[in-house]
């Protein structure tokens, strides 16, 4: 259960990380970001998403704005802030520095 | 949409509701986006070819945006602590435990419910099952009522928190602070700040009664269709095994068989569906009840619609077949009838005629029961009825001398009376000078319905001495009995036939005498 727990926990950071890099190439909703994330088989179910958007807007890292769609009902688009780029840096140079330290460690 | 599709989308979105509700505006706005990202799915689905959304559908975009519990393992919120708040959050209910099972995880289920051993509940359905196999029933109704634990949250509600005073005073103040808020909003003014305290006060009070009143109500209704429930099961199973003794104070059904009209149906497949229908008809409304009380009960929310329908089919079709299977042997039945038999046999002549009652019933033992103004008896060891016979000494107004044996059978809703006449049986027979009498008629306990009456005629000339035996008094009418059994006993004694009927041998010479 415990190790169970620090995959998931493991798994909600990166993420996390990655939503904010496919914001950093351009504004998208929630499908794009769906579509992307799936084909890099980072989630297995869409849920998990939605709480994840929320959290990150609400910590201000990004915002959203309502877009007219050509088919069906407006779209929720997603805009990364100033925060949250600053932030995105911030994790890409700790992820890579932790890449870097496990690979060391494993190759070890 | 679908029904089904609905229901289920419905469903869904109400848990991840739940789920989300203790994070407030976020999770309001988490919903909007899952809500609509679920439109979008189905939008897919609705083409030309199709206007619906299916139950599939619906299942698959569910399958896409996954289920609370993968949220969770996802790792959203942050692992476990998730399952304590709704362990928390949601009273505990009764599922059936498959994890732990033996047979269908009801005793596993129960014992998470109540917090006891399951091996203890085991024990006791098995207890019950000697008590006419009621442990089965019950385990049964339980195995289809209840719904399986399927998910981590049900499984987690299963076991839920103890209930104790203070979870439940926890619950009713959790009520009672969702009031308040609602007052604070109302009463913003500082003027009604003065009376808040008292206010409150009086909130809670009226809060905490109308919680109590309302469990008890609820409770009460459970447990009250639980009980009219089973109760009828009972009775009907009851009457339909035989198993009448346990109700003592219904005496009459002792041993007597529940009186179907099988004579009625020219075809025995015809009753019998009959007897079947009436059972379908009578068991279904039954279940209905107990599945109800179950529910209320154990506050279980799940809707067995399939089972439902089936059982209102079944309850309907039932119906039908009652009423076909009636008309169609309505010819069979009339208002009110009556059967009549006379047989009449001439007697030898004796100078002494000695009566006898031969007492048929063998000594065996007899239990007696009156319904309405007719009295029988019934012996368990040939499962037949005794009656006795009204018999009455006449004046033959003649020289012969005769025995008239009249069979009555009398019943409402029966229409060939005629044709069950040779069912009672009786017999008398002469012996040289000596009548012998059946004491009983008899008849097969089936005929029970027939109300059988035997009415024996014994035809005697003016001047032939007559002696009459002790077990006669108990079989004559009112006014014979009183004539020839009271102070003036004829019984034992040689009397004559005269013009007013049997007389003291002694008495009538003394009184002729007189005349002369």
């Amino acid at each position: 259960m415990d190790f169970e727990n620090a995959k998931a926990q493991m798994r909600k950071g990166v993420l996390e990380f990655c939503i904010l890099s496919i914001l950093s190439k351009g504004d998208a909703y929630a499908t794009d970001i769906l579509n992307k994330l799936k084909e890099s088989q980072l989630i297995v179910v869409e849920g998990t998403l939605y709480p994840l958007l929320s959290r990150q807007k609400n910590s201000g890292l990004l915002s959203y704005r309502w877009e007219e769609s050509t088919q069906g009902p407006p779209r929720k688009y997603y805009a990364l802030t100033e925060k949250g780029s600053e932030v995105l840096k911030e994790l890409e140079s700790s992820w890579r520095e932790l890449i870097d330290a496990v690979d060391s460690i494993l190759k070890k | 949409m679908d029904e089904d599709a609905f229901h289920k989308l419905n469903h869904y979105l109400e848990s991840l509701k739940t789920h989300f509700a203790s994070e407030g505006e976020t999770g309001k706005e988490i919903m909007e986006d899952i809500e609509q990202r679920i439109a979008e799915l189905l939008e897919k689905k609705i083409t030309d070819g199709k206007q619906a959304v299916s139950l599939e559908d619906v299942n698959e975009a569910i399958g896409i945006l996954g289920k609370i519990e993968d949220f969770v393992y996802e790792g959203t919120n942050g692992g476990n602590r998730e399952y304590e708040q709704y362990g928390r959050r949601d009273s505990r209910r009764f599922y059936r435990d498959e994890d732990n099972n033996y047979i269908g995880g009801v005793a596993a289920g129960m014992g998470a419910y109540f917090d006891i051993d399951p091996l203890w509940l085991r024990l006791a359905f098995i207890a019950l099952i000697f008590l006419h196999g009621l442990g089965i029933l019950i385990y049964a109704i339980l195995w289809i009522v209840v719904p399986k634990a399927r998910t981590t949250n049900e499984k987690l509600q299963m076991h839920g928190i103890p209930v104790t005073l203070s979870t439940i005073k926890d619950s009713v103040n959790a009520e009672y602070d969702k009031v308040k808020a609602g007052l604070h909003n109302i009463n913003r003014s500082p003027g009604a700040e003065r009376t808040r305290n008292a206010l409150e006060n009086l909130f809670r009070a009226i809060g905490l009664v109308f919680v109590a009143i309302f469990k008890f109500i609820i409770g009460t209704i459970g447990v009250v269709f639980l009980i009219t429930g089973t109760f009828f099961l009972a009775i009907m199973i009851m009457f339909l095994l035989g198993f009448t003794h346990v109700f003592g104070q219904f005496q009459f059904w002792d041993g007597v068989p529940f009186p179907f009209m099988s004579h009625f149906f020219q075809n025995s497949a015809h009753y019998y569906l009959l007897v079947i229908a009436l059972v379908i008809l009578v068991v279904i409304p039954i279940i209905a009840l107990i599945y109800g009380g179950i529910k209320i009960l154990f506050n279980i929310r799940t809707k067995h619609n399939v089972l439902r329908a089936f059982l209102l089919v079944t309850w309907v079709v039932a119906l039908v077949f009652f009423i076909s299977i009636l008309a169609m042997n309505s010819t069979n039945f009339a208002a009110e009838t009556t059967g009549k038999q006379t047989s009449h046999i001439e007697m030898k002549k004796y100078p002494r005629l000695y009566i006898e009652v031969r007492d048929n019933s063998e000594d065996k033992k007899i239990t007696q029961y009156s319904i309405f103004d007719h009295e029988f008896e019934y012996s368990q060891y040939d499962k037949s009825l005794y009656t006795q016979p009204h018999i009455s000494l006449v004046n033959s107004e003649g020289t012969d001398m005769s025995v008239t044996v009249e069979k009555r059978i009398h019943n409402v809703g029966m229409k060939n009376a005629q044709d069950f006449l040779d069912r009672i049986n009786y017999r008398w027979e002469q012996k040289d000078s000596v009548i012998y009498i059946d004491k009983y008629l008899n008849t097969s306990d089936k005929n029970f319905w027939m109300f059988a009456r035997v009415d024996v005629d014994l035809r005697i000339p003016e001047n032939q001495v007559v002696i009459l035996s002790d077990g006669m008094c108990d079989l004559m009418n009112f006014d014979q009995q009183y004539q020839y059994c009271n102070d003036s006993a004829l019984v034992g004694k040689p009397s004559i036939m005269t013009a007013d009927g049997l007389m003291l041998l002694k008495n009538q010479k003394s009184n002729s005498k007189k005349n002369k």
